[in-house]
């Protein structure tokens, strides 16, 4: 409904506004969980409302999930690679 | 024999003649056959390479071919056998023949796309042998950084490219079978009414739409480097060369799952006809393909145990690549089951079926070694790699798509193969293709490198016997080229259900109609229902 | 009918309504591929920022973070009309086209804003590869993520212009009636695909605007 569209909209250029005052504050680490969490919400809120995620067959949310799921896939095995490099005290490991 | 010619319409294969009624049909059918002839022509090509490199390997000296030269035969080799030949091979031929069929439907969802698919592949494969011709690439198929992107003078980009194109090309088909089975089910087609070939496809197809575009973004990645001079892998910038093998076998890996599991899919069919069984355990057959499916995704790291990655990602990728052989297990469990005290024929399919159930349990066993880090660190890079991908891919893989081609051959031509001819090829393959490969385990475990055409001198036996074997092979797959056409114009017509075997496309005509169904079936039984096919089974044995 | 009219059914659907939700389920598909080629990219910038945090900072405060903003919200009100535009094909053509139109002004200006940023990079000496001359700590971090930064911008305004030739071919079938209350799937598709690419800005805004703002 055009209402919705439009209630959705103001909420997505205030958490633009707010994600933009946000990085200015120092929070150390918090600024990244942060930035992406809100990201994160933005995104949730163009899928659900714009997207009629919220109103669509299971199959298709099914599909929206699983492709989150894969990236998550893609993303955490990789960096677990990264992250877990140097904790042997052992050269190249 | 089909008695009902005369009032039905007329099959696929009739119904519209001319060159461009081929080239622009949007008949699932029909494109399965233009797949065909691409993918064999590819395969022709990646063989003849093949053939280059065992006639090399017959002397431990580097004397047929220069080293430069060697890189870039195996570099083809690989390059044409994974994607233009082994990625497709099944899916988009008997796969997009019969998934309609299967589901009770008339047409993929997307006839257009399906259509699209073939070109855009056509295309890719052009861009690709045009890189080899014209001067080649010697990075290997798996296009390593930094070589790849800074150092290699070959045609990187130009068969990155190529292999990008065809990229495009696996992930609309895969997009088109997915919706296809997940929307277009006859009434009373339930998921688990389904034959398994269709699982097979279905778990394909999510890896293809899953992973292949990390193969593309990794390959265009490799291309910027190299045009442009600055690159994600390059240490100049801070970059990890190592990071290109997690993104590139981030779908390389799963790419072997796509090779294989649309032939486990035909051998479950094979398996159930030609013992006259149900498949034994059908629900962890079908739960087995989502799972192999799925843990391939979460492997990937084993092919890099000595790349550099961290001690605890390798322990973590080996532990879960063990997990991966679990489900294939239970496949080949029960295929063994379904076949005790089934009433086993042996006509070709099912030769090629039980030749494909060994080699690859061989293959898959060999796997479980390279999963151990303390093997893999003293086999890695070595012939014991390659023998164990190719007793999947060829002793696998082929073996299958040989089998289902025989098996579907007269539903697809409404013609009979040679049946003694036949069974002597599928004979002759797989003493080809063992004389070819075993060999390769012993000379790999004892230390002879993969990629090198120079070799110690006490490898040249096994060596020898490799490319001896290797010829046998060629003779048995070309032996299928030439009786396959032949019957195809000359061979016994064919009635609806020769085996008999269960499934919707084996109700239909021989060849069928261009709308596959005069009307939608409704289907009120399970996938292997032998007890229906009773009275078609002792009709054929009266008339046999 | 003629059977090349799209508002006819296809042969191989049972009902219109399939039609419908296949072609649904198949643009889902698809964005599901999109978010796989978009995350090889995304996750290798994760690597990177871990390592290199301080320089991917120094870089992100090289950006202009007023035209990072206004283009979110440019593309965030291109989202709002194209769903009024999904809205409108269902009862009123004349009003999708409006919409539609007003959908393609915003992504036009969304481009616009990119390429002259794109410029003024260029103007600056920060476009690696070809004239990057920042020489100050780290520089060689800092020009890894500027590669990302037209790596990934990039990107995104080939799927944006893309998104544009859509458009442009709704708006002709819309006009001529192909499309239209009735048979308004193809409306519907681009809409989800215009929504996923600014889902996908949704994401690049901060990773490349925002890095190490409070470290000025």
């Amino acid at each position: 409904m055009p209402r919705t569209y439009i209630l959705n909209y103001l909420a997505l250029l205030f958490l633009t506004a707010l994600t933009t005052a946000v990085s200015f504050l120092d929070m150390g680490p918090f600024n990244t969980v942060a930035a992406i969490g809100i990201a994160g919400a933005k995104a949730l809120l163009i899928a659900f409302f714009f997207m009629h995620l919220v109103d669509s067959p299971a199959l298709v949310r099914v599909v929206a999930i699983g492709a989150l799921i894969w990236f998550s896939i893609l993303m955490s095995l990789t960096l677990g690679d990264y992250v877990t490099r140097g904790w042997l005290p052992i050269p190249g490991k | 024999m089909s008695a009902a010619a005369v009032h039905s319409p007329p099959n696929y294969l009739r119904a519209e003649q001319g060159i461009k009624s081929w080239l622009l049909t949007t008949d699932h059918k029909r494109i399965a056959w233009l797949y065909i002839a691409a993918i064999t022509a590819f395969f022709f090509v990646g063989g003849f390479a093949a053939m280059l490199m065992r006639l090399e390997l017959l002397t431990p000296q580097g004397d047929l071919v220069a080293s430069d030269t060697y890189n870039k035969l195996f570099s083809m080799h690989g390059i044409i056998m994974v994607w233009f030949f082994l990625i497709p091979s099944i899916p988009t031929t008997l796969g997009n023949f019969l998934i309609p069929f299967m589901i009770g439907a008339k047409d993929l969802a997307f006839p257009k796309l399906n259509l699209a698919s073939w070109y855009i592949f056509m295309l890719g494969g052009i861009v690709t042998l045009w890189a080899m011709l014209a001067g080649g690439v010697d990075t290997g198929w798996t296009f390593y950084t930094p070589f790849s992107s800074l150092y290699s003078t070959t045609n990187v980009i130009w068969a990155a490219t190529g292999i990008l194109i065809s990229g495009f090309s696996s992930i609309l088909t895969g997009l088109n079978f997915i919706v296809t089975v997940h929307t277009m089910r006859a009434p009373g087609m339930t998921w688990f009414r389904l034959p398994l070939f269709v699982w097979s496809h279905y778990t394909t197809s999510l890896i293809l739409v899953l992973a292949t575009p990390v193969l593309a973004i990794t390959l265009a990645l490799v291309a910027v480097e190299r045009i442009f001079g600055v690159g994600f892998f390059d240490p100049k910038l801070g970059g990890d060369p190592v990071l290109f093998q997690h993104l590139f076998w981030f779908y390389s890996h799963p790419a072997v799952y796509i090779m294989i599991l649309p032939g486990m899919g035909v051998v479950s069919e094979l398996v159930a006809t030609f013992s006259r069984r149900a498949v034994f355990g059908y629900t962890f057959v079908a739960f087995a393909s989502v799972a192999i499916g799925v843990l391939g995704f979460l492997v990937w790291g084993h092919h890099m145990f000595v790349a550099g990655q961290s001690v605890y990602s390798a322990l973590v990728f080996s532990v879960l690549s063990y997990a991966v052989a679990v489900p294939s297990a239970i496949k080949v469990f029960n295929w063994t089951a379904t076949m005790f005290r089934g009433s086993v024929s042996w006509d070709t399919p099912m030769l090629y079926a039980i030749g494909f159930i060994g080699l690859f349990t061989g293959g898959g066993l060999t796997g479980l070694f390279l999963a151990a880090l303390g093997v893999d660190v003293h086999v890695t890079e070595t012939y014991f790699v390659v023998a164990h991908f190719h007793y999947i891919m060829v002793g696998g893989t082929v073996m299958a798509y040989l089998g289902g081609i025989h098996y579907w051959w007269p539903k697809m031509t409404g013609k009979m193969y040679p049946e003694g001819l036949a069974r002597l090829s599928a004979l002759i393959v797989f003493i080809g293709f063992n004389l070819t490969f075993f060999p390769q385990y012993l000379v790999g475990y004892w230390g002879m490198p993969r990629r090198y055409h120079v070799y110690p001198p006490e490898f040249q036996v096994l060596n020898v016997m490799s490319s001896a074997g290797a010829s046998i092979l060629g003779i048995g797959y070309l032996m299928p080229l030439f009786y396959l056409i032949w019957a195809a114009k000359y061979g016994r017509a064919a009635t609806a259900n020769p085996w008999p075997a269960t499934g919707l496309e084996w109700k239909t005509p021989s060849p069928p109609s261009t709308h596959n169904f005069e009307e939608t079936p409704i289907v009120l039984h399970d996938a292997y229902d032998f007890e229906a096919l009773r009275p078609i089974i002792e009709e054929e044995h009266s008339h046999r | 009918m003629s059977t090349s009219s799209p508002l006819a059914l296809r042969f191989q659907f049972a009902t219109e309504e399939q039609q419908r939700w296949v072609a649904s389920v198949g643009m889902w598909v698809f964005l599901a591929t999109e978010v796989m080629m978009f995350g090889g990219l995304f996750t290798t910038y994760a690597v990177y920022h871990m390592y290199y945090g301080h320089a991917f900072a120094t870089g992100s405060n090289m950006m202009e973070i007023s035209l990072g903003a206004i283009n979110t919200a440019v593309l965030l009100t291109s989202s709002l009309t194209m769903a009024l535009a999904v809205f409108a094909s269902r009862v009123n053509s004349k009003m999708a086209i409006v919409f539609v139109i007003a959908t393609m002004v915003f992504g036009a200006l969304f481009l616009g804003i990119k390429f002259y940023e794109y410029y003024s990079h260029w103007e600056e000496g920060q476009v690696p590869g070809f004239n990057f001359r920042y020489s100050g700590p780290e520089a060689m971090h800092v020009e890894l993520f500027f590669l990302f930064y037209f790596v990934m911008t990039g990107l995104h305004a080939v799927h944006m212009l893309v998104g544009m030739g859509l458009l442009t071919t709704l708006l002709v079938r819309l006009r001529i009636g192909t499309v239209g209350p009735g048979y308004d799937t193809p409306v519907d598709i681009t809409g989800l695909y215009w929504h996923f690419v600014d889902i996908v800005w949704v994401f690049l805004f901060p990773l490349f605007y925002l890095v190490g703002r409070h470290m000025k």
